[in-house]
């Protein structure tokens, strides 16, 4: 009975032991696979990704090449490089008043866009008043209309007062705040803690006070983020000026490359320039703020 | 205890009287439809146009002289509609008024805002169509019409409407302020609540105004004009649904718009996600190196947008020295003419839609990689492997958000706009193979300058996309998993 129990014992012990050295074993296998797989995707995703920067690559080469090239060179280095392609095609139409016009713009609406979208948010996060959450729930809703739907009667009232071929259709708007960027920041303005804002009561501070010293230095991620997508919404926007503006002394750079390209015939290494020039601000942007954009787009995505 | 008693006797009689009022406001309205003696001037618009037709003292020789001005009255759109929707909000109080008097508490309660709410909006409904008389008789006597003795009268009916819903209201706000006192829920505001109240709605105040402006009265406008013919300069006319019923059966380019717009929704969406997800996946990989570089690269295509990108684009998809042929060429394939070639242009925009893969591939991965490793660990245990793993463990963890890239991605491709109009110079492109719906839209809104139309149309689309959102809200319950049974706003 004490042997069997004993020789019982024994074989546990014998299977576990060939268990454990399986089990190395069997880690080891998924090592070796994982850093296969690992490789693998890898090289994969480099692929993808030099297919997403080729177009752009190209862009570049092209802008350099010269008229004659251009449609029998379909190599990434011109024969010559001609750089002063970006200086003929610029100054092939006035891009200095569009260019102006464009940043004029930008700036209006970045200021128009901070300015409400810290308020509303700032109201919606911490102040007490009636219907607030009914109200909040109507700004989420205006989200879901599509674009088209307002945009018939509101190009009607702005032609009724008279705004249309001026540029405040196009500055108005932003200094209204908008659905996304106050469900962003009131988000923000949320997590931040109480106590801070109770302490600054104390001491005596009043709401803007406390908003301007408190919250907005602890939300400037998202006042970045906010910053940086209405820079790009502007500096890219084409539809609200080619609607709103028909003197082409108040046209922005997209209405400027649009028409660029309507009479300028074939020359495609002028229009690569000048497209070029035009997307490099967005650009440098991204690469020195992708942190913040690309934490607030993931954020979005999951909070949305 | 008198003054509890009187108490008990108003909360009793009170509704009875709201109740009373509701139904004579139903008679008002329905009375003067069925005297077959003033009969409507035209049996199609139903409503209200009986005090409309009646109020005009225009006597028979300037009829004959300007034949149109009866119908310039009758047609006009504002009048109607404000007639239409005084008829409906009628109809609402009777019925929201009957259920005022109900012994189940909060089926009177609810009665009773519901009562509330639509004596407000019939009492707006009047006051608009007291005001479009008033303009109306303004224009007539800038057009000297008033010599010769025509003049709009404000109807009878619409001031007995507009004082009976505001006795209305006023009677249900009182009620309402004695029902919650009864109830002991009546809460009067203290001094510092409401300055609390005050600042709160001046920090709004930028959107509230916004909002007004530029989303509340442009949707009310604009569903107002679908219902009649508007060019901007001329009265806008009443159409009735016939912008709809012109749509559906006879314009070829509204189907054509539509079959379009579906096409690129139903191929550019799936292929969409399914590259976002496979990217996501790949850099979701434990052993992945450079996951920054790839999230960099990947994303900046999504921060590109304009002319510029456009300009890019045709330039790649150029039949004879573009990018794509080049590349095909070498492979030994002919590329076809792309943008110029009807059955290749929406392919076109599919690509380029798919060079912009990497916002939702940073969505889905930031997804990935908030799922715990636990699970994976249990999952393990368990013995499960790759694909059951994914099937089991990591779709229903990200299908909130994958729920939420396939709406919103379902909603843009709807309105897909900016690349059709640069890439097709504002025409459809060849064979109108590139006219979707939002430029189709577009163009009879800003060429055509037909308002109307287009309003119409765009309420079309909006009621296409909130169903189908709704179809995949109802479907979203077999396959969205919310953590905690948490719902998700």
């Amino acid at each position: 009975m004490m042997e069997e129990s004993k020789v019982k014992v024994e074989n546990k012990m014998k299977k576990n032991e060939t268990k454990k050295s399986r089990n190395i074993k069997l880690s080891e296998s998924i090592h070796f696979r994982q850093t296969v797989t690992g490789t693998i995707g890898t090289i994969v995703l480099l692929l993808g990704s030099i297919i997403v920067l080729y177009p752009l690559a190209w862009m570049l080469a092209t802008a350099l090449k010269s008229d004659a090239e251009v449609m029998i060179n379909p190599s990434l280095i011109p024969w010559k490089f001609h750089w002063e392609n970006f200086a003929k095609a610029w100054n092939s139409a006035p891009f200095d008043i569009y260019l102006r016009n464009t940043l004029f713009l930008t700036v209006c609406n970045l200021v128009g866009v901070l300015l409400s979208n810290t308020l509303v948010a700032y109201g919606f996060a911490k102040m007490e008043f009636k219907g607030k959450d009914a109200i909040f729930i109507c700004v989420l809703g205006t989200m879901m209309i599509p674009g088209m739907v307002t945009m018939i009667p509101s190009y009607v009232l702005f032609s009724k007062i008279g705004w249309v071929g001026t540029y405040l259709p196009l500055i108005v708007p932003a200094f209204t705040g908008s659905a996304y960027n106050i469900f962003l920041l009131r988000q923000a303005f949320m997590g931040i803690n109480q106590a801070y804002s109770d302490a600054a009561k104390i001491e005596g501070a009043g709401e803007l006070k406390i908003l301007s010293k408190i919250y907005v230095p602890l939300a400037r991620p998202v006042l970045t983020t906010i910053a940086v997508f209405s820079f790009n919404g502007t500096w890219n926007d084409y539809f609200g000026p080619m609607l709103y503006l028909n003197d082409e002394k108040l046209y922005t750079l997209q209405l400027g490359l649009r028409t660029f390209r309507g009479t300028a015939g074939v020359e495609w290494q002028k229009f690569m320039a000048a497209s070029l020039i035009v997307l490099i601000p967005t650009v440098i942007l991204y690469f020195f703020m992708q942190k913040y954009i690309i934490q607030s787009v993931a954020i979005g995505g999951i909070k949305g | 205890m008198k003054e509890k008693n009187d108490q008990k006797s108003s909360l009793i009689l009170m509704p009875k009287i709201i109740t009373l009022l509701s139904i004579i406001t139903f008679a008002v309205l329905i009375i003067p439809y069925f005297n077959p003696v003033r009969f409507l001037p035209q049996l199609g618009d139903w409503s209200y146009l009986y005090f409309l037709g009646n109020s005009m003292q225009v006597d028979k020789q300037f009829i004959a002289a300007f034949p149109g001005i009866r119908e310039f009255f009758a047609n006009n759109a504002i009048a109607v509609f404000c007639g239409y929707f005084i008829g409906i909000f009628t109809v609402a109080q009777f019925i929201s008024g009957l259920f005022i008097s109900s012994k189940k508490a909060n089926k009177s309660a609810r009665g009773l805002m519901l009562l509330m709410i639509f004596s407000a909006l019939n009492f707006a409904a009047n006051l608009i169509l007291i005001a479009d008389i008033c303009s109306a008789n303004i224009n007539v006597e800038k057009l000297g019409y008033s010599q010769l003795g025509i003049r709009y009268e404000i109807p009878i009916g619409t001031v007995v409407f507009m004082m009976l819903a505001l006795t209305q209201f006023i009677l249900g706000k009182i009620y309402r302020k004695k029902l919650l006192i009864e109830k002991g829920l009546y809460i009067k505001m203290t001094h510092s609540q409401r300055v609390e109240n005050a600042k709160g709605y001046a920090f709004i105040a930028p959107y509230i105004i916004g909002f007004t402006c530029f989303t509340a009265l442009p949707l009310i406008f604009s569903f107002f004009s679908s219902f009649t013919y508007y060019n901007i300069t001329a009265v806008q006319k009443w159409y009735g649904i016939r912008n709809f019923t012109n749509l559906f059966t006879k314009d070829e380019y509204f189907w054509k718009s539509l079959y379009n717009t579906g096409w690129y929704v139903l191929i550019s969406v799936p292929l969409a996600i399914l590259f976002a997800m496979a990217l996501a996946l790949l850099m979701n990989m434990k052993s992945i190196k450079g996951l920054r570089y790839f999230r960099t690269v990947y994303y900046l295509p999504s921060v590109l947008s304009g002319v510029a990108v456009f300009l890019l684009w045709q330039w790649i998809l150029d039949p004879t020295a573009g990018l794509l042929n080049n590349g095909l060429s070498m492979l030994g394939i002919q590329g076809p003419a792309w943008l110029f070639d009807a059955k290749w242009t929406k392919p076109s925009l599919v690509l380029m839609k798919l060079w912009g893969v990497g916002g939702n591939t940073i969505i889905l991965l930031s997804a990935l990689q908030s799922v715990p490793q636990e699970l994976y660990d249990a999952g393990a245990v368990d013995g499960a492997t790759g694909m059951k793993k994914f099937l089991h463990i990591t779709l229903p963890m990200i299908s909130p958000t994958l729920f939420f890239v396939i709406v919103t991605g379902v909603s843009g491709a709807f309105q897909v706009f900016d690349s059709a109009y640069i890439m097709a110079n504002g025409t459809g492109g060849p064979n109108n193979s590139m006219l979707f719906y939002n430029l189709y839209l577009f163009n009879t809104a800003m060429k055509d300058q037909q308002m109307g139309l287009a309003s119409a149309m765009a309420w079309i689309l909006f009621a296409i996309i909130m169903v189908i959102t709704v179809i995949q809200m109802i479907g979203s319950k077999k396959w969205v998993y919310y953590e905690g049974g948490k719902d998700k706003k």
